[in-house]
C-alpha cells in the first residue's frame, strides 16, 4: 500500500515540480546566452545590465525551487491529510504510518532532485559541469576533510527529514483541537521550536563542559576547532535522528488516536 | 441476518461538547437504514466514527466483528456530505485511485454509470459543478462491493431529478448482503427504499424500528413521524 500511496503522491506533485524545473532551465539558458553575448561584446552597457538581471533571476528561481517544494509539502499535508481531502485519505485501508511516510518520502525525493537540478543549472550557466570539485577544493583548503563533508551532508539530510516531521507534527497537534486549528498549529511550532533550542543549548553545554580545557586552548590559538567537528556534528546528527523518530511516533499516535476531521 | 455494525455505549466528544452520548445500536446486513435526526443531533458524527475519521471518546464499535481500523476500512464504502476529491485530479484519476486501493472496486461499473450520467472521465474535478461532483463521488462509492455503505446526505446538493438517479444507483448497485446507512434530511425522497429507521436526538438513539412498523403503529409516514417527533 505504501508503494501505491507514493505513486499517487508523486502523480499529484510532479506537475508543479516539473514546471519549476522547466522555468529554471529557461532562465539558466537565458543567463548562459547573455553571458556568451557579453563575452563577445564586453563593453555593451545594455548587455551588462540584462546579463546581470538574468543571473539574478536565475538565482531567485533556484532559491524558489528549493523553498517551494518545502512549502508545498507542508500545505499539501494540511490539505490532503487534515482538511477535506483527508476524508478520502483516512478512509483508505492503509495504516497511518504509511500515510505519514508517503508524505515524508515524496518531498524528500523532490528535494534531492531539486539539489541536482539546481547544481546542473549552475553548471549550465557557468559552463563547467565540475563545479562541485571546485567547491570541495575550497572546503578542503579550509581544513575540512572529505569525511567531514560527507558527515555535514548527512547531518543536513537528516535535518531536512526532521524539519518535515516537525512541521507535520505541529499540524497534527493543531488539527486535533476543536477550534483555531491553524493558530494552534503555529503555537505548537513555537513550543516545539523552543524545546529544540533548549535541547541544543544543553547539548552544547555538555560538549563544552567535558572539553573545557581543550576548547580554551583552541580559543587562545585562534585555530579552527576541526578536532571537535566530529563531536559537535555527531551529537547534532544523533539528536536530529532521535527528534525525527519522536516527532513521527507522536504524529502516528495523533493520527490514530486524536484524529478529528470535524 | 448477521449483525454488521455493533455499537455499544459509544460516546464522542468535541472538546466539552458531547456529540454522541452512550449511543448503542446494532445494524444487520441486507438492510437499508435511514439515519434521521435534526441538525446537530449526531448523525454525521456517528457516520464519521464508523468511517474512522473521528476518534471515539468511549464505548465499543465493531464492523463485521472487527474493531475500527484498516480491516474495517477495506469493507466500508463512505460518502461524505462534502466534496472530498482532490480538485486537480481528473475523474479517470479518481477511478484509478479507487481501483488501486479498494480490492472490491469495479472500474467497469463506474465507467458505465458515468456514461449514463454523460460525465466524461477526462473531466477535471474542479471543472465540475457541485452537483456533478457529488454524482461522481456517489458513482465511485457505489462501484464498490462493500459490506457497509455509509452515505452522509447523498442527495444534499442535487436537483430532484438527480435524486431519483442517486436512489436508483444506490438500489441497483449495493451488494444484497451489505448494509446501507443513509443519513439525510430529505426523508420523503428516501422513505420508499428504507427497511429500518433510526432517529437520533441530542446524541442518543431516540427510536430504532422497521419502516413498516412505524407506518403500522403510528399511522404516519416516516416523514410525518419525523416532523411530529422533532417539532420545534
Amino acid at each position: 500500500m505504501l508503494a501505491k500511496l507514493l505513486k499517487h503522491e508523486f502523480k499529484a506533485t510532479y506537475r508543479y515540480q516539473c514546471g519549476m524545473y522547466i522555468v529554471l532551465f529557461i532562465v539558466s539558458i537565458i543567463a548562459l546566452v547573455l553571458s556568451v553575448a557579453l563575452e563577445a561584446n564586453p563593453g555593451n552597457g545594455a548587455l551588462i545590465v540584462t546579463t546581470s538581471l538574468s543571473k539574478l533571476m536565475a538565482i531567485i528561481v533556484r532559491v524558489a525551487v528549493l523553498v517551494v517544494t518545502f512549502v508545498m509539502a507542508i500545505l499539501r499535508y494540511r490539505k490532503n491529510i487534515l482538511k477535506d481531502e483527508g476524508y478520502l485519505m483516512h478512509t483508505l485501508p492503509v495504516k497511518k504510518w504509511q500515510l505519514l511516510v508517503s508524505k515524508l518520502i515524496t518531498p524528500y525525493v523532490w528535494t534531492v532532485l531539486n539539489i541536482i537540478i539546481v547544481y546542473l543549472s549552475i553548471a549550465l550557466e557557468v559552463r563547467d559541469i565540475d563545479i562541485l570539485s571546485l567547491t570541495t577544493m575550497d572546503l578542503s583548503s579550509a581544513g575540512l576533510s572529505s569525511g567531514m563533508i560527507v558527515m555535514f551532508v548527512l547531518a543536513m539530510a537528516v535535518s531536512l527529514l526532521t524539519s518535515y516531521s516537525m512541521f507535520y507534527l505541529c499540524l497534527n497537534i493543531g488539527y486535533s483541537m476543536s477550534k483555531d486549528k491553524d493558530l494552534m498549529s503555529f503555537v505548537s511550532y513555537v513550543v516545539i521550536y523552543l524545546i529544540n533550542q533548549v535541547i541544543g543549548v544543553i547539548e552544547m553545554f555538555i560538549i563544552f563542559a567535558f572539553n573545557f580545557e581543550s576548547f580554551s586552548a583552541i580559543t587562545k590559538a585562534q585555530t579552527f576547532p576541526v578536532e571537535y567537528f566530529w563531536m559537535v556534528m555527531g551529537s547534532a546528527l544523533v539528536i536530529s535522528i532521535i527528534m525525527c523518530v519522536i516527532y513521527n511516533m507522536i504524529s502516528v499516535y495523533m493520527l490514530n488516536k486524536r484524529l478529528n476531521l470535524e | 441476518m448477521s449483525v454488521i455494525v455493533e455499537c455499544k455505549d459509544l460516546t464522542v466528544k468535541y472538546g466539552k461538547k458531547v456529540a454522541l452520548n452512550n449511543f448503542s445500536v446494532e445494524f444487520e446486513e441486507g438492510r437499508i437504514v435511514g439515519l434521521l435526526g435534526p441538525n446537530g443531533s449526531g448523525k454525521t458524527t456517528f457516520i464519521k466514527t464508523l468511517s474512522g475519521l473521528i476518534t471515539k471518546s468511549a464505548g465499543n464499535v465493531t464492523i463485521a466483528g472487527e474493531k475500527l481500523g484498516t480491516a474495517t476500512k477495506s469493507i466500508v464504502s463512505y460518502l461524505p456530505e462534502r466534496p472530498y476529491f482532490p480538485s486537480s485530479m481528473r475523474v479517470k484519476d479518481m477511478i484509478d485511485f479507487f481501483n488501486d486501493f479498494y480490492t472490491d472496486f469495479n472500474p467497469q461499473t463506474a465507467y458505465e454509470m458515468l456514461e449514463t450520467l454523460k460525465i466524461s472521465p477526462k473531466d477535471k474535478i474542479k471543472a465540475l459543478s457541485k452537483g456533478t461532483r457529488e454524482k461522481v463521488q456517489l458513482v465511485l462509492v457505489m462501484s464498490r462491493s462493500a459490506k457497509l455503505y455509509l452515505l452522509d446526505e447523498p442527495m444534499g446538493g442535487v436537483d430532484p431529478a438527480a435524486r431519483d438517479f442517486i436512489l436508483k444507483t444506490i438500489l441497483t448497485n449495493y451488494s444484497k448482503d451489505a448494509c446501507v446507512i443513509i443519513s439525510t434530511h430529505l426523508i420523503q425522497d428516501v422513505e420508499q427504499v428504507l427497511d429500518e429507521v433510526a432517529f437520533i436526538k441530542e446524541g442518543r438513539l431516540a427510536m430504532f424500528k422497521s419502516a413498516d412498523e412505524i407506518r403500522e403503529e403510528n399511522g404516519k409516514s416516516i416523514d410525518g413521524l419525523f416532523r411530529a417527533v422533532f417539532a420545534c
